[in-house]
């Protein structure tokens, strides 16, 4: 959940637009340009508006905006559909070659050309800028280069803070421009899903103006998208950005102006959507129930499955937790109806699997153990050896009041079934992230995860991969880091995704952790708009919607 | 006078380098027991040793003392009164912004939160005092005690929750159906703050935040001011021939005002607590909300800067609570 609104999120959307983007923009039925009015829309905090360090729902919300990408993720399938290039293309899925189309410009007049892209690329992956995005470089070849190995530990003039070298270079030698409007691509490895990362704010371009001032950027991007900010952004006060006239992409707006009004820590925008001064709202968990019940707000509602996953995970670098038929034992032990009837039905559905449907390649249903089976739970259990009398376990959450909710229903479930007793240990955020990167949480933990791109590998590679010390789950697996090579060596995405759908057939089969619910979003709009629509990859909570596609009622 | 004033400032000097210092102190504290927020840039990604030290490094929270806990980190302490003398309050964690400016835009939203409800609550004592002395024991007095102590009974929060989620969503329906959706009025009641409306949208929760306290303050004004009805100079304004309104305003709510003063002083460190909620729920970015989000996020900088600049304030208002005594009461002479 964290992970959603400070870390991923990363939405992109185009609905309608896969014949916008094969180059007509003809938006039959809602009124082509000529639509207009204002829009007002309610956003959280936003910590900084420079792509190279827009990790973070809210940023992104705003910069897919104000920006066109190379792809956009259709707001129907999700899938990449190019934007800014004319194609992207690779004959052995390590080298990509990517044709831009001609004639776009950024809003100050720059070309958005080959050069664009590149240094924004640059900037990004270059360590000591320390961007935020900067990781997602790291299957271009020459990143190695650029973000070396901090020195050995007795070249430190302090022997509790790494040191690192000058970079040996300042460019990714990977990325090249062949001419005016192609890139060309050379990754470490074969990523046949290397297009489906594109639509991210790691990969959009950078005006010359922009990077030369970047404390300017940072709250008034020069974007290349159909909105342009009417001036700098404040995270207090919010900003409003404008229909750009001379826009000549694929996905232009429809509306004259939107309004974004910030809603900063605890608060939210529902009683101002009540008022009528925010058309678009997702309310929190205390006034959804209310809604929902409302039928004159129900009729004005958008709900469609989410992309967030939410597990308990194990510590299988405990002694305890070794045991497969006991990990299976507590998954099938967990009732994911009853527990989603203690936080609100229409919040989420049950997991059956560790990709959530609405991902490229998931849904795949792939967990054997998340069919809820009091009998079959205890005959696991019994195969594992029993649970050593009296014991309890420990269940280990980031503290927050829709966590504690949750995790309480699955532990009761889990003690109902097993008879076994729980301990709930909260956590502040950091101190949670802390105990679980360095292993020593002490039982089943909360693990959630969002997805940086449209693609089943992000929910395995980043959650799964890395080996023993460097995921939280202590997994590591030869057979799982093989089958996810082979996948990224694929020569097609489609012969890749279910390469990808193998792998995660040994996470289920593993089982480092249970999964538990995906999510729902559900956003309430105004009498004021129509068009509401939600991206299935990347939608921000609070109240977010495709401002490409959103109209206002005449 | 003069002498005294400069006592006081070395006082005070005194007093804010012990709040720095505790401050930072706890949270050093905070830090070393909750963990290094300098990984929640990371989020659910398992951050590579390096990189982790890149962004502590970055946040000056490399420092190995924050991993002992218990040091009171003496180092980043010194640096940071090198800094804050140097005029930089820091940056906070997410974001990097300048806690000087983030600062500058919370001030006066609370110092206009303020300003509403410390003119209500005086207003509102003053006129109930006032008529409560007047009314001795008679019906009127008890009406005021139970009325005072009837409101203030009421938690602040639970004021403002009733108004914002019960009362302002359905009144500013109303209005706006009457005046239009964009006159002032139609802004006045609304649920929450607005920073296109930053006067109109705060009027309310000063108001009700200003009820806060009520009670306790009548009940100061009606006893300063029986006080005086039966004091010697006012039987002798009596005796002069004055009229009875010139005695009452000049001799009367006068020399009264002293203990109401002090009050003020003390209620103004009151109602910032109060100020943390009514901010919250009313959502308006002031002092309160920077701190209570800055406390959840272990934003350091924002935490220990809000702390002194609430503590300057605190400060300066008795300092001009004491000097005001002088004004005041013709008896009172510093030296």
């Amino acid at each position: 959940m964290k992970r959603i609104r400070t870390a991923a999120a990363v939405c992109a959307a185009a609905a309608l637009a896969l014949t916008a983007c094969t180059g007509d923009p003809n938006d039959v039925g809602d009124g082509g340009g000529d639509g207009g009015g204002t829009v007002d829309m309610q956003i959280g905090e936003v910590p900084t508006l420079v792509v190279s360090d827009c990790d973070d729902s809210e940023c992104y919300r705003i910069v897919k905006n104000i920006y066109d990408g190379l792809v956009y993720y259709d707001n129907e399938t999700g899938e990449p559909i190019n934007l800014v290039a004319e194609a992207i293309t690779s004959e052995d899925n390590q080298t990509w070659t990517i044709t831009i189309k001609e004639g776009l410009q950024f809003q100050n007049g720059e070309p958005v050309d080959a050069e664009a892209f590149i240094r924004s690329w640059n900037n990004t992956a270059y360590g000591p800028n320390v961007a935020g995005l900067n990781y997602f470089f790291g299957r271009f070849q020459g990143y190695a280069e650029m973000n070396p190995a901090p020195l050995p530990e007795d070249q430190w003039a302090d022997p509790e803070v790494p040191e690192f070298p000058e970079p040996e270079a300042d460019t990714l030698s990977g990325v090249t421009a062949i001419d005016d409007l192609t890139i060309e691509v050379k990754l470490t490895q074969q990523f046949s899903g290397f297009a489906t990362m594109l639509g991210y704010a790691a990969f959009l371009p950078m005006a010359e103006e922009c990077l030369a001032d970047l404390e300017a950027c940072m709250w008034n991007p020069i974007g290349n998208g159909p909105f342009m900010l009417e001036g700098e952004y404040d995270p207090e006060a919010g900003a409003s950005a404008v229909r750009w006239e001379d826009y000549e992409g694929g996905m232009p707006a429809k509306i004259d102006k939107v309004n974004w009004h910030p809603y900063l820590g605890e608060s939210d925008c529902w009683n101002d959507f009540k008022t009528g001064d925010i058309d678009v709202c997702s309310p929190r968990a205390a006034d959804f129930e209310t809604a929902m019940a409302d039928p004159e707000l129900t009729e004005r509602l958008v709900s469609q499955p989410g992309t967030t996953f939410t597990a308990l995970g194990f510590p299988l670098w405990m002694e305890e937790w070794q045991d497969v038929n006991l990990r299976r034992a507590f998954s099938t032990a967990i009732d994911r109806e009853a527990v989603l009837t203690v936080i609100g039905q229409a919040r989420g559905v049950p997991a059956d699997g560790f990709i959530p449907e609405s991902i490229f390649g998931g849904g795949t249903g792939s967990c054997e153990y998340c069919e809820y089976d009091p009998e079959e739970a205890k005959r696991l259990l019994e195969e594992a050896g029993g649970w050593p009398e009296g014991e309890v376990f420990e269940l280990w959450y980031n503290e927050s009041a829709d966590n504690q909710t949750l995790f309480r229903a699955v532990g009761d479930s889990i003690k109902e079934t097993l008879g076994i007793e729980y301990e709930l240990v909260p956590l502040d955020w950091p101190e949670f992230l802390t105990a679980r990167d360095e292993h020593t949480v002490e039982g089943p933990f909360r693990y959630a995860w969002g997805p940086d791109y449209n693609l089943n590998e992000n929910f395995l590679t980043p959650v799964y991969g890395g080996g023993e010390a460097m995921n939280v789950f202590g997994y590591a697996s030869p057979e799982f880091d093989a089958a996810i090579l082979a996948a990224d060596q694929a020569p097609t995405l489609e012969e890749a995704v279910p390469l990808y759908a193998e792998a995660e057939k040994l996470i289920a089969d593993a089982m480092p952790a249970a999964p538990v619910l995906y999510s729902s979003d559900n956003v309430f709009y105004s009498e004021d708009v129509e068009n509401v629509v939600l991206n299935p990859i990347y939608v921000a909570p609070g109240g977010d919607c495709e401002l490409r596609e959103i109209t206002v009622v005449q | 006078m003069g002498r005294y004033v400069i006592r006081r400032l070395l006082q005070a000097l005194l007093t804010l380098g012990l709040v720095l210092f505790l401050m930072h102190w706890l949270m050093a504290l905070s830090v070393q027991v909750r963990g290094n927020p300098a990984r929640l840039f990371f989020g659910d990604r398992t951050p590579n040793a390096a990189a982790l030290a890149q962004v502590e490094a970055m946040y000056n929270l490399d420092n190995p003392c924050y991993e002992r806990t218990g040091d009171p980190c003496i180092a980043p302490f010194i640096e940071r009164l090198q800094a804050y003398a140097a005029g930089d309050f820091g940056t906070t964690l997410r974001g990097n912004r300048d806690v000087g400016e983030l600062l500058a835009i919370s001030i006066p939203n609370t110092l206009r939160l303020f300003a509403f409800s410390i003119v209500t609550l005086v207003v509102l004592a003053m006129v109930f005092g006032s008529w409560a002395a007047r009314h001795r024991n008679r019906f009127q007095d008890h009406f005021v005690r139970g009325g005072t102590i009837l409101v203030d009974s009421v938690p602040v929060f639970l004021i403002m929750l009733i108004y914002s989620s019960l009362i302002a969503v359905p009144l500013t329906r109303w209005v706006r159906g009457i005046f239009g959706g964009d006159s002032a009025i139609g802004q006045l009641f609304r649920p929450t703050y607005d920073v296109d409306h930053p006067w109109m949208t705060i009027i309310i929760p000063g108001l009700l935040l200003g009820t806060a306290g009520l009670a306790s303050m009548t009940r100061l004004v009606r006893a300063s001011q029986l006080e005086n009805y039966h004091a010697d100079f006012v039987r002798t304004a009596h005796a002069k021939g004055l009229s009875r309104r010139r005695v009452a305003n000049v001799h009367i709510v006068r020399n009264s005002l002293i203990p109401v003063v002090t009050a003020i002083g003390y209620n103004f460190a009151f109602i910032l607590t109060g100020a943390v909620v009514t901010e919250g729920i009313m959502q308006i970015p002031g002092m309160g909300q920077l701190l209570w989000n800055a406390l959840l996020g272990t934003e350091v900088s924002i935490v220990i800067t809000s702390f002194v600049v609430i503590a300057v304030v605190v400060l300066a208002v008795n300092l001009v609570v004491d000097l005001m005594y002088a004004l005041l009461d013709p008896r009172i002479r510093y030296a």
